[in-house]
């Protein structure tokens, strides 16, 4: 037979187990992410200075959660640049403002020197604010720790409208983009991704 | 005795030895000297400079007269400016063994700045501001060059030697100065093989941004020796990726005589934006010719122009392009076509495919030419065979006042060997009567247009199926294709050339 502090001790494991699971699955629900506050993207900028969401157009966020130290050149994260500069380009007018969340950390394993993300940010001409998320709580809710890209389109209350995991075409982004801020794409179904 | 007599003869043998190798240091300096080159403009004229990362150069001009070898290094201070008069022609190449000569940024110590170096022939008559001729295993890495007259990166293998091997990654190219009179007769990044039977192999061109001047390339990459009717050669192993094109008076991107060329995700903006007097020959956004085996993909082209009636698209799989694949791209906003697939010169452009791309608001340019959002189309001599136009989703709102002269997907040429299938697209319309044109001159093969829907939005629009006036034998519309008006008005038509229709209210109806 059993002694009945045994017994307890593992009831109380188990109960914390539970718990633990509770959590996990709140938080788990929490990262999938009904919401990103717009202010919660007031960090420091890799290239000098905070950026501040109360200086941007209260209308429509891209915030691309990518890895600017990927090694190779042909990462989904550097292939994802290039839609990103597209877009600012093309909807800042409008309203958007593309800000990128540096997740480099998560996939280097290591902290990294903010001149460093700033020398590559400029390399792969990263035209939009690239802020670094080492100290927030975005990463750990958003980031991967892999080269792959989650973007979010977020309206100016900090409700999430939709999410890409992985590198995106241009045409989905701006498709998502046109629903809320006009234009021809905005007026047919969604693009289905090629199913080759 | 014997010891001392070892010694002496050891001491002596040293010294020879010492001597032979500082008299090889003096004949060989150059190559020695060239190992790592640093270079900081931003730095003070010193008497000290040498080279070195502690005392750069602070001009490029020693630089001139080096001859660099494999696994040399040239470095130039971010945030500096290296202003040039005449242009800049590093002397040397690499090798497949040893290594290639690279090119970089670097950050001097103390400085914060993260900006490009920046070359700049700014004001000066230099005809490019850096020119590698003949030359190969050469890296250039972030690095900003402005200016120069007819390009800003020049490079050429005028011999009939293959070259190998020349990357260009992280650059800004931009400011050339020369005003664009014909095709190719200037660009930012202008990489040629001008020699008959000289190729130019291993070309990457990576995260490179070209343009804003009134040259006539952004990025042209001719990988065979100059153009032959009968021996072309091509070069192979061309990648242009990741890259921006924008803002040229012809063409954003053009790749020619490559086999097996890859153009992906790039982006290309007003391109063609020249008005008058820059020839004959009309510019394309993003657009290959003499590619075979060719892949352009999620690349995004927009905005295009053209100074004729014809082009001034996003993507033309042009002339002597077999087995191409052009997929998963978007283009829009152009004043030409989307997607073109074109053969002249006498060929055949047999095998290629166009997929799964979204084009949207495309024509807007006001000169009267039939194309439309995909536009098919050869010339007396040529044809296409065996194309496949699948997947792909137009929006179809072109300029008003050219609507009645284009349509949405037009077929027009001579065709041969295989059919040619157009299935599986979406096409929406805001307007236009002209859903798909067709003007095929050849009895067999024959058009096969299989599961496409056509979406209608305009009030009372009746699409038509139109046919031109050389159709000797048309290909018929099969009854596999759909139709759906959105705007539930009792009189349109519930089929329209023996395809399914329907008329509903506002919703999107896929085929059953």
């Amino acid at each position: 037979m059993l002694p009945s502090s045994f017994l307890k001790r593992v009831s109380c494991s188990l109960i914390r187990v539970a718990l633990l699971s509770i959590c996990f699955v709140v938080i788990a629900k929490s990262a999938a992410g009904q919401a990103l506050l717009p202010q919660e993207l007031n960090l420091p900028d890799v290239r000098g200075g905070t950026f501040q969401v109360a200086n941007k157009h209260p209308g429509l966020f891209l915030v691309a959660f990518l890895s600017v130290m990927s090694e190779r050149t042909d990462s989904p994260s550097l292939r994802q640049s290039l839609a990103l500069s597209s877009m600012q380009r093309q909807y800042s007018a409008k309203g958007l403002s593309v800000v990128a969340v540096d997740t480099s950390s998560l996939l280097v394993h290591r902290s990294i020197a903010r001149q460093e993300i700033a020398n590559v940010a400029t390399n792969w001409h990263m035209d939009f604010t690239v802020i670094d998320g080492t100290n927030g709580m975005l990463l750990g809710r958003f980031g991967r720790t892999d080269d792959s890209p989650t973007l979010l389109l977020v309206d100016g209350s900090g409700r999430i409208l939709h999410i890409w995991h992985g590198f995106t075409r241009p045409a989905y982004l701006a498709q998502a983009i046109e629903r809320e801020l006009g234009g021809p794409l905005s007026r047919i179904p969604d693009l289905r991704p090629s199913t080759r | 005795m014997k010891n001392h007599f070892l010694i002496r003869r050891s001491t002596s043998y040293t010294a020879k030895r010492l001597l032979i190798l500082m008299i090889c240091l003096g004949l060989f300096s150059p190559a020695i000297y060239a190992a790592d080159q640093y270079v900081n403009c931003g730095a003070a004229s010193s008497g000290n400079a040498d080279g070195s990362e502690s005392n750069p150069w602070n001009t490029i001009d020693p630089l001139r007269t080096i001859t660099f070898a494999a696994g040399d290094h040239i470095y130039f201070a971010r945030g500096t400016t290296c202003s040039i008069a005449t242009l800049f022609a590093p002397l040397g190449s690499g090798n497949a063994t040893s290594g290639s000569i690279i090119v970089d940024a670097y950050t001097p110590a103390g400085s914060t700045a993260s900006a490009l170096p920046i070359i700049s022939a700014a004001g000066s008559t230099a005809n490019a501001v850096i020119k590698l001729s003949n030359q190969q295993y050469w890296e250039l890495n972030n690095l900003e060059l402005d200016g120069g007259v007819h390009y800003g990166l020049y490079v050429s293998n005028t011999t009939t030697t293959p070259l190998t091997h020349l990357h260009f990654t992280g650059m800004v190219v931009q400011g050339a100065t020369w005003t664009m009179t014909q095709r190719t007769d200037s660009g930012e990044v202008f990489i040629t093989s001008s020699g008959k039977g000289g190729t130019l192999n291993d070309v990457l061109v990576s995260h490179v941004q070209a343009g804003g001047s009134t040259v006539s390339e952004g990025i042209y990459v001719q990988a065979g020796g100059a153009n032959q009717t009968t021996g072309q050669t091509y070069g192979s192993e061309v990648v242009v990726e990741n890259s921006t094109a924008h803002d040229v008076y012809g063409d954003g991107i053009l790749v020619v005589t490559a086999d097996g060329g890859i153009l992906q995700n790039n982006i290309v903006y007003n391109s063609g934006t020249c008005l008058s007097n820059c020839g004959t020959s009309t510019p394309g956004g993003l657009w290959e010719w003499n590619c075979p085996n060719c892949i352009v993909e999620d690349n995004e082209s927009y905005a295009n122009q053209t100074y004729g009636s014809g082009d001034g698209g996003d993507y033309d799989l042009d002339a002597s392009n077999s087995n191409n694949i052009i997929q998963d791209n978007y283009g829009h906003d152009a004043g030409g076509y989307c997607v073109m697939l074109f053969s002249s010169n006498g060929k055949v452009n047999a095998g290629d495919i166009i997929r799964d791309n979204t084009c949207s608001h495309n024509e807007q340019k006001n000169a009267p030419y039939n194309e439309g959002e995909i536009y098919v189309d050869s010339d007396a001599g040529s044809s296409i065979d065996g194309g496949q136009i699948t997947g792909n989703t137009l929006y179809w709102s072109p300029n008003p006042s050219q609507a009645s002269r284009f349509a949405i997907l037009t077929i027009h040429g001579i065709y041969s060997g295989a059919d040619t299938t157009i299935e599986n697209n979406t096409i929406y319309a805001e307007t236009n009567p002209n859903m798909v044109w067709t003007t095929v001159r050849t009895a067999s093969p024959t058009m096969l247009l299989d599961s496409n829907q056509y979406i209608l939005q305009e009030t009372g629009a009746t699409p038509v199926w139109a046919t031109g006036e050389d159709d000797a034998d048309p290909a018929k519309p099969i009854p596999l294709n759909y139709y759906t008006n959105l705007d539930n008005n009792s009189a349109d038509p519930q089929s329209f050339n023996g395809n399914t229709g329907q008329d509903v209210d506002s919703t999107f109806q896929g085929p059953s």
